[in-house]
């Protein structure tokens, strides 16, 4: 496991398994282990809960050395299964960060920002 | 539309013209007693508050707490603010209020952190702004010697969603509205039978019918427009802290989904042209690292406006022939000061800190082995609670949870053997500290002593990973 978020209705965490990352939501209400996203050929990292969003960063397996660019923002709703994630623009592989309103997150060497609901 | 940073001029340009005229006496005789009141703020945040306002000069009387008419002396102010926000029990504030100049300032403290309101006072109805660590929106409240006074609590729709808050009296009534998006507005007015006008600022309105604990209308500010439902139960079901804490609830209406996400901008681009590293989000600003590739031995971090201002380096490069150090490595801020992990030659891993603003970084020491360091981008291992800092260590020589408090002084360790196995995020929700390790994820209460969590991993809640 990488990274885990938590809201009143749930605990999301990531995995890493030998080629994919997964994304999961465990209910505390209890029940069984949810998938948020299919199976991702890659690494998910700067997982970060805003409102009914997950966010975090998607990098894709291969190609050695790879720029900020290989990487992309991304959201999904914290209530998808198998969900489909909506890519926002690239970001560095690295942390993401919210005030709340607001999603930052590197992107090579610009901080950016995108607000969760246009 | 408007930004919420408009809502600043809702302290300073309080008691709208709409407000009913008050003579003097009744301005003043209005001042004291006790105050009920409704806050809705950024970060979907809701809350109510009471507040008791004594004169001055009359605190401790004993045979009457009501001014003379005409007396301008500031009155004193204490009372409780209660926010949606699981394990945050009421904040105490405390203040001033100069009936001369119409003034009122509150402090207290909350999570660690300073939390304040700024706002005026007129004819019985106080409004103004409350900054609060968790986020900051309009604060209303109303003198219940007005009479009748009802506090509502709820969510409105339309072409912004938020939270609203509205308070109604035998003869006035006040609302204070916050989006999802930042936008806020806050104002007062009449009522007339049970039909409620609320004139907003800096512009909009708000109208609509009292009655049985509910209080529904149609809303209009910002560019937009829309209908808002509230009641007086919902005030009543804001997280009552730490009872619901441990079961992470944070009572209130659940917000709607807030629409696709806006385009992305750029807050600020780093003039070295180095990618961005860790960063995180506190106090209006972005903390970051400056992401030096590990084999620089270098180390470097900074902050900046969340709208860009006032770039500020404040632990400036280090020269790494003098003092090589590896890569930061998870970043957070508690109160005033930035706390990180950083390696140095020799592979060991230490906690610093530094005030918010720079300064000369403090050393606490050696805190761990080496880390994996290859693992650490974008997993938080160092969050805190407003009170103590809590890291997540994962390494070739081994794993550790381990807390330290305010200046940076160890506290616990839980860890080593085989109790855990290379945890990597960890976060808080209040009442527990929850953890991942390349099994399971796992809980721990969150006490000022880590503690063998109550789920062990071999009752761990998370799959199979690696």
């Amino acid at each position: 496991m990488t990274n885990v978020v938590v809201d009143a209705d749930a605990i999301y965490f990531a995995s890493r398994e030998t080629s994919a990352a997964k994304l999961w939501r465990r209910p505390r209400s209890g029940g069984p282990i949810e998938p948020v996203i299919a199976a991702y050929p890659g690494l998910l990292r700067g997982l970060t809960l805003v409102g009914q969003h997950l966010y975090f960063v998607l990098r894709p397996l291969g190609g050695g050395q790879q720029g900020p660019a290989a990487s992309n923002l991304v959201r999904v709703a914290k209530t998808a299964t198998n969900g489909t994630p909506t890519t926002i623009g690239p970001a560095n592989l690295h942390d993401v960060a919210t005030d709340g309103t607001w999603v930052y997150y590197g992107a090579g060497a610009q901080i950016r920002r995108v607000r969760d609901g246009s | 539309m408007f930004a919420f940073a408009s809502s600043l001029s809702l302290g300073t340009a309080m008691c709208s013209s709409s407000s009913p005229s008050t003579g003097d006496a009744e301005q003043t005789d209005l001042a004291d007693g006790t105050f009920r009141g409704v806050f809705t703020g950024t970060n979907d945040l809701a809350g109510v508050a009471e507040l008791a306002v004594t004169a001055a000069d009359r605190a401790g009387a004993t045979a009457s707490l009501r001014p003379r008419a005409g007396g301008t002396s500031p009155y004193t102010v204490s009372g409780r603010v209660t926010l949606n926000v699981a394990g945050i029990g009421p904040i105490d504030v405390t203040g001033t209020l100069d009936l001369a100049t119409g003034a009122v300032a509150l402090s207290g403290t909350a999570a660690g952190a300073p939390v304040s309101f700024e706002g005026r006072y007129e004819g019985g109805v106080v409004r103004g702004e409350l900054v609060t660590p968790f986020g900051r929106g309009p604060l209303a409240l109303t003198n219940e010697e007005l009479g009748g006074v009802r506090v509502h609590c709820g969510t409105f729709e339309g072409s912004a969603r938020g939270r609203v808050g509205a308070i109604v009296t035998n003869t006035r009534a006040a609302a204070v509205f916050a989006a999802a998006d930042g936008r806020a507005a806050g104002g007062e007015g009449t009522i007339d039978g049970p039909l409620v006008t609320v004139t907003l600022e800096p512009e909009g309105s708000a109208t609509g019918t009292v009655g049985a604990g509910q209080l529904t209308g149609s809303w209009s500010f910002g560019g937009g427009s829309g209908a808002f439902a509230a009641t007086e139960s919902a005030c009543s079901a804001l997280t009552p802290p730490d009872a619901a804490a441990d079961a992470g609830s944070d009572a209130g209406p659940p917000l709607v989904d807030a629409g696709p996400p806006g385009e992305p901008e750029t807050v600020y681009t780093l003039p070295s042209g180095v990618d961005v590293g860790h960063l995180t989000v506190a106090g209006g600003r972005v903390v970051y690292s400056v992401g030096h590739v590990y084999f620089t031995q270098k180390r470097e971090l900074a902050t900046v406006g969340v709208d860009g201002s006032t770039p500020t380096t404040i632990v400036p490069v280090n020269d790494p022939q003098a003092s090589p150090q590896h890569g930061v490595a998870g970043i957070t801020v508690l109160g005033a000061r930035v706390y990180w992990l950083a390696g140095r030659a020799g592979s060991d891993v230490n906690l610093w800190s530094v005030a918010s603003a720079g300064g000369a970084p403090t050393d606490h020491g050696t805190v761990h082995g080496a880390l994996n360091e290859d693992y650490v981008d974008g997993v938080p291992l160092l969050v805190n609670d407003g009170a103590s800092v809590f890291m997540s260590a994962y390494g070739p020589s081994g794993s550790a949870i381990r807390s330290f408090d305010g200046s940076g002084s160890p506290v616990a360790t839980f860890g080593g053997g085989d109790e855990l196995i290379g945890q990597h995020g960890i976060v808080l929700d209040g009442a527990n500290l929850l953890f991942g390790d390349f099994t399971a994820s796992a809980r721990s209460r969150r006490r000022s002593r880590a503690r063998r969590p109550r789920s062990s991993r071999r009752r761990a809640t998370g799959s199979s990973t690696r």
